[in-house]
């Protein structure tokens, strides 16, 4: 027994490497399968149901790492030229802004990319491209405001609104956005007004997700929230009753319609420029942003496809077809920051 | 000439007995940190200068107020249930000796979700409310605060002073209080007179060990949306793109950490606190009024009801409406993914402690400090903040190894070691050593060098005597000391998100995935999982304990 003390470290070095060497496939197996190799952060069921559906129809094996946006951009920049990965798949245009600032990202090409994204959509260079949308609309509460009492993202900064405005804080990258849309439309001076008048209308202070807004609202801390869609979609068919009928007490409403379109964010996937598998990395792009993947996104995740040919889901329908900012988002890509330093300035916690 | 030749020959052997191995080790687990540290920059910039201007007041500020008080409330609680435990009988006090340990395996993001779903609008309390029909202000049910905070924090890691105290007391303090008792004092007096002063040496290493988990803890303050220190790392980070923020900031917590550890010290001065007889005794509790007993009694129930059962009740009765979507494949997966990198590390960090704290009872003072502080460098700063040190460390040494790589296999990819679960699992001892490493040269402190010096008498080597006498004496030391890092390993979640490889899913990272997508409800059930894990964990350990006391 205590002979086996002795060799105990062995044992476990000996594994250890053996684990390591079977991840890295040392011995070669991996140049005979085709792969593509993901960072991506996005984490929805609907996702890996697209990726096994890709490897079903291609026989591409895609392997994923799941993070958080710029902690996969700092892995692939420290990783450099050696890097593994060849997609970089984010839920937020700042990652992909900084990927193609740092020149991590190489530009692709497609005629089906060409056709299916929309030109605002995606970056003028071809670096990166959008793949669905979500649009950030006000909610409010269906008893305590009337039916067009609030139609624009200006009037949340009236003092009307003084104490029934609810958002979550300016850590949050689709605000970052939001703001950063209205730099870009109004200039800095006019959107830290706005954000300043946001902010001394706050029924409390922000925190929680976009959902803690919707409850605040059913609660009655609030009137009025800014929120993403698709949070109202997955509250709208969760599996708690509560929280269902917590969604049923606010109606959505499409700003700035007639004027410069609703904000809307994307997701986003780019080819990294070091990419090992760029073939199959395409491939991998042309299928997201073909019908048949637009359409798993389009109806089990609540968002908004890029493909204007696939129908939204039932829940998204419900709130009404509306126009959409006509901004070319890679313009807005490098003003979050400007937005967030905004945020600061005004006391935007 | 000759002679300085001679001394250094004879330093160089001198360490080559085996400190060379020691001090290597210290410092191979601490390059990461080093790694990092090389890229800060401490010249101005514009990111910089708008952060001090807006964001620094108000993060201090917060910082200081959850931290002082969190370390103020879970030295009140983890103080009253030490010594309630040790010094009074009151009904079940058995149970509640390590009841009062499992708070610790309740990641405190899991907590933070679960009280706001718990108090928030949908919550059973407002429900039931407007059930009947009453009245009420939602905000008075409002815990995403900074009072919410320490709530959730003095809760989730009061047990580390509990742990630290309680076991003190056990060891070392029934002579003085019996000797009181002898003398006259009343309970409450002894408590003042006598525990009190004697509890400060504990209760600090304790409060040490929740500071840093304060500092470096980000869900929960992230989800309140409180600016501290740490939500100031990561804004900058993910914010402005800005890594250089990051990690200078984590720098100055490390160096915050570094000043209250030596004022500590200061203080403490060369004081030894060690107990003329080295055989101890257990303290026979006592008789209180039935009142009294009563009280406790119900005290300790309130904690662990807040701090453990209420928490699980939610998240059982949560993963009944989300179990119909559970994926027993993928679940299974991610148990043996979980078991097998924190089994991996917690293995890594007794076999680096024994080689540590078995040979650094030999070094002088300054030796024990700077292998001590080293050894604590990855359990001081952010997680996130360590990975980005772990990673160019790993890519560093790939990139060295490549040709060895190619011998084996000409077509090999350049990343083997940082495209393999190897970094993960690196990473995890590094930030988790300190936790195993404090308890395991703690054990061999207290059995001192006689052991060894034994052996050496008798011709046979340390190592020998290291294997065949003092690792057996040792052994529930070093389950203490694997089962904590097991625990504490189980509740990370930022180095598993940053550093793990390709298709490697773990239970805190599917609760990562679903909570931070707002769906608590699905994320309940790989939390249960993860949480059951470590129960089971701690209930070996428990049962390890008292199964030795029984024998001696």
């Amino acid at each position: 027994m205590k002979k086996i003390l002795y060799y105990l470290p062995l044992f476990v070095l000996v594994f250890l490497l053996s684990s390591c060497a079977a991840n890295g496939r040392i011995d070669g197996t991996q140049n005979m399968q085709q792969i593509v190799n993901i960072y991506t952060a996005r984490h929805y069921d609907t996702d890996d149901q697209i990726f096994i559906n890709f490897e079903n129809r291609t026989g591409i094996k895609v392997n994923i790492v799941k993070g958080t946006s710029d902690q996969l951009l700092e892995r692939i920049r420290t990783e450099g030229s050696s890097t593994e990965a060849d997609l970089y798949i984010t839920a937020d245009l700042a990652g992909l802004h900084r990927a193609k600032a740092s020149g991590l990202l190489s530009p692709v090409a497609s005629e089906v990319l060409d056709m299916n994204v929309p030109e605002n959509l995606k970056d003028p260079d071809d670096h990166w491209f959008g793949f669905t949308k979500r649009a950030r609309v006000i909610v409010h509460s269906k008893d305590r405001v009337k039916p067009g009492e609030i139609l624009t993202y200006m009037d949340l900064a009236d003092p009307e609104w003084k104490g029934k405005v609810l958002v979550r804080g300016s850590d949050s990258a689709y605000n970052q956005t939001l703001l950063a849309s209205f730099i870009h439309l109004m200039g800095r001076d006019s959107a830290k007004e706005w954000a300043s008048g946001i902010t001394s209308n706050f029924a409390r202070r922000p925190r929680g997700g976009d959902r803690d807004q919707v409850l605040a609202i059913a609660a009655g801390e609030g009137d009025v929230a800014i929120i993403n869609t698709y949070y109202l979609g997955l509250m709208l068919t969760s599996s708690d009753l509560e929280t269902r009928n917590a969604a049923k007490t606010v109606s959505v409403v499409f700003p700035d319609q007639g004027l410069s379109g609703t904000h809307i964010n994307i997701s986003g996937v780019a080819v990294l420029e070091h990419a090992k598998n760029r073939m199959n990395a395409v491939k991998l792009i042309e299928y997201l942003v073909s019908e048949e993947a637009q359409e798993v996104l389009a109806s089990l995740n609540h968002e908004y496809p890029v493909l204007s040919s696939v129908d939204v889901s039932d829940i998204l329908a419900s709130f009404g077809p509306f126009i959409e900012q006509q901004l070319e988002l890679s313009d807005i890509g490098g003003l979050t920051e400007t937005a967030l330093m905004i945020f600061h300035e005004v006391g935007w916690e | 000439m000759k002679q300085t030749i001679k001394t250094a020959g004879f330093l160089i052997t001198k360490i080559s007995r085996g400190h060379l191995l020691t001090y290597f080790a210290a410092i191979f687990v601490s390059v990461p940190i080093f790694f990092v540290f090389r890229r800060m920059n401490i010249s101005g910039s514009e990111i910089w200068d708008h952060f001090k201007t807006f964001l620094l007041p108000d993060a201090l500020k917060n910082t200081f107020v959850i931290l002082s008080l969190t370390l103020l409330v879970s030295s009140v609680i983890g103080v009253f249930a030490a010594t309630a435990v040790e010094f009074f009988d009151f009904p079940l006090r058995r149970l509640f000796k390590w009841l009062m340990y499992l708070p610790l395996i309740m990641p405190p993001y899991i907590s933070a979700y679960v009280y706001s779903g718990m108090l928030g609008y949908t919550g059973f309390i407002q429900k039931s409310l407007r059930g009947f029909g009453i009245n009420y202000d939602p905000a008075a049910f409002d815990i995403m605060n900074s009072a919410g905070a320490v709530y959730i924090y003095s809760l989730a890691f009061f047990p580390y002073v509990y742990a630290t105290v309680r076991s003190f007391l056990e060891n070392h303090s029934a002579d003085m209080i019996e000797a009181s008792r002898l003398l006259g004092c009343g309970p409450f007096k002894i408590f003042i007179k006598v525990i009190l002063p004697l509890v400060r040496i504990p209760l600090s290493a304790g409060l040490s060990l929740v500071a840093m988990e304060v500092l470096s803890e980000y869900g929960v303050v992230s989800y309140f949306n409180i600016r501290t220190i740490t939500t100031s790392i990561f804004g900058s980070w993910f914010g402005f793109g800005d890594t250089l923020i990051a990690i200078r900031l984590s720098f100055y917590v490390l160096l915050f950490i570094l000043l209250m550890q030596s004022i500590d010290a200061f203080f403490r001065g060369k004081k030894r606190y060690t107990l003329g007889s080295g055989r101890s005794h257990p303290i026979s509790p006592v008789k209180i009024k039935r009142v009294s007993a009563a009280v406790i009694f119900l005290l300790l129930s309130l904690i662990f009801l807040t701090a453990f059962l209420v928490i699980l009740l939610q998240l059982i009765f949560w993963s009944i409406s989300a179990f119909d979507k559970l994926d027993f494949i993928s679940t299974i997966l991610m148990i043996r993914n979980s078991l097998f990198v924190n089994l991996s590390a917690v293995f890594l960090i007794l076999l680096i402690s024994i080689l540590i704290a078995h040979d650094q009872r030999w070094l002088k003072r300054t030796g024990k400090l700077v292998i001590g502080k080293l050894t604590q460098l990855g359990y001081s700063i952010p997680g996130a903040v360590t990975a980005i040190g772990v990673i160019s460390f790993f890519v560093f040494i790939d990139e060295r190894l490549y040709p060895f790589y190619s011998l084996i296999d000409p077509d090999t990819k350049k990343l083997v070691l940082s495209t393999s679960v190897v970094m993960l699992i690196f990473a995890l001892v590094i930030r988790y050593l300190a936790v195993g490493f404090n308890t395991v040269a703690s054990g061999f402190s207290k059995i001192g060098t006689k052991f060894s010096d034994a052996a050496a008498v008798l011709g046979k080597s340390k190592i020998k005597g290291l294997f065949l006498v003092e690792l057996p004496l040792l052994k529930s030391t070093l389950l203490s000391a694997a089962i904590l890092s097991f625990v504490d390993i189980a509740r990370e979640l930022p180095l598993t998100l940053m550093l793990r490889p390709f298709n490697f899913n773990t239970l805190a990272s599917r609760v990562y995935e679903y909570a931070n997508d707002e769906r608590i409800h699905e994320a309940s059930i790989p939390a249960l999982i993860l949480i059951f894990l470590s129960l089971i964990g701690i209930i070996i350990f428990s049962f390890i304990k008292t199964s030795r006391r029984k024998r001696t």
